[in-house]
């Protein structure tokens, strides 16, 4: 065991800087470049962060359902902590997802949500996982807790294709943005806004993943200092 | 120097095109509380998840850090019993 923690490279604060100015790039080309749709008005505009936010919930379930599949395969403590990262990534920006969809739905279909197959089975994720989030955080960190949620992690990514299937496979309101129907990015600056935001939100999600799997290693390791401490009987009952 | 660069981009940009002809009154600027909700709320989360994120990790680095090194410095450490918490007991925040 090394005496010192390990300290995060270059890698990791050029990954920051460079997602953060792409999100202000972003914002800069969906509010001062990118045109007005003519049927949503600025309501359209949400669009920009709001697809590539659902992106990134495909991207933390993703790495949840990786890391779930090394941890099951070789009890991997790197595996557990990205999948544990992936499932709180997927979970923070599938609730932001369902929000800012709420927000845009209440102007332009007059209600606030519709029970519509893409929003039943983006929901559907999102609660999967909360539920993998709750588990890890209140249900212990024993090697069966753990088993448990690499399961919820390898499964839950099998509603990720019928999330994006929804809409041509059972219609629906939901508009499909990038094929442009009904989404509203006919126009170059709108398409350049588009891609900066999934390119931003691409990074942003690896550095998210990134930081949060480094947070659960440092847990790892304290409590393996600890148990090794208890064996020295250095640390008493109190521990 | 980039914050500036950037302002004058800004202020040099011409405002934006309505896309496509609107119909006679239609305000291109309609839903715009919509909007502005949902960025705020949008920025405003991401903001508290990343600054509590970030808070979280020092404090578990700097208690790892102590942690290890008072287990690295255990075989020439005091027992307990010698007055005071072992350094160890401090060290994982028992104390």
């Amino acid at each position: 065991m090394s005496a010192q923690t390990e300290r995060p490279g270059l890698g990791y604060p050029a990954l920051v800087v460079v997602a953060g100015s792409l999100v202000l790039a972003t914002i800069y080309w969906a509010f001062m470049r990118a045109p007005f749709e003519m049927v949503m008005g600025a309501a359209q505009k949400i669009f920009y962060f709001h697809v590539p936010v659902a992106y990134s919930m495909y991207l933390g379930a993703t790495a949840c359902c990786v890391g779930s599949i090394l941890y099951l395969y070789n009890q991997s403590e790197k595996g557990d902590a990205a999948a544990r990262a992936g499932a709180e990534v997927a979970f923070l920006f599938g609730a932001m997802t369902e929000v800012s969809g709420i927000i845009w739905a209440r102007p332009i279909w007059g209600v606030y949500w519709s029970w519509e197959p893409r929003l039943l089975t983006a929901l559907l994720s999102t609660m999967v996982y909360a539920a993998y989030v709750v588990l890890r955080n209140f249900a212990g960190d024993g090697e069966a807790e753990r088993k448990f949620a690499a399961a919820l992690g390898v499964l839950g990514a099998a509603n990720l294709p019928i999330i994006h299937y929804a809409v041509q496979k059972w219609g629906g309101n939901h508009p499909a943005v990038v094929t442009g129907k009904g989404g509203g990015l006919g126009h170059p600056d709108m398409k350049i806004a588009f891609a900066l935001g999934m390119i931003s939100f691409t990074l942003f999600t690896a550095s998210l993943v990134w930081a949060r799997a480094r947070l659960h290693l440092a847990r790892a390791r304290i409590e393996r200092a600890e148990e090794r401490a208890l064996e020295l009987g250095l640390l008493g009952d109190e521990a | 120097m980039a914050a500036t660069a950037l302002a004058g981009a800004v202020e040099a940009a011409p405002p934006p095109p309505v896309y496509l002809a609107a119909g006679p009154g239609a305000d291109p600027m309609r839903n715009a509380g919509y909007t502005t909700a949902a960025y705020l709320l949008f920025f405003a989360t991401l903001g508290a998840v990343l600054w509590r994120s970030r808070r979280r990790q020092r404090a578990i680095e700097a208690r790892l850090g102590r942690l290890e090194r008072a287990l690295a410095d255990a075989p020439r450490a005091a027992p307990a019993a010698a007055g005071g918490a072992h350094p160890l007991v401090r060290a994982a925040g028992h104390d």
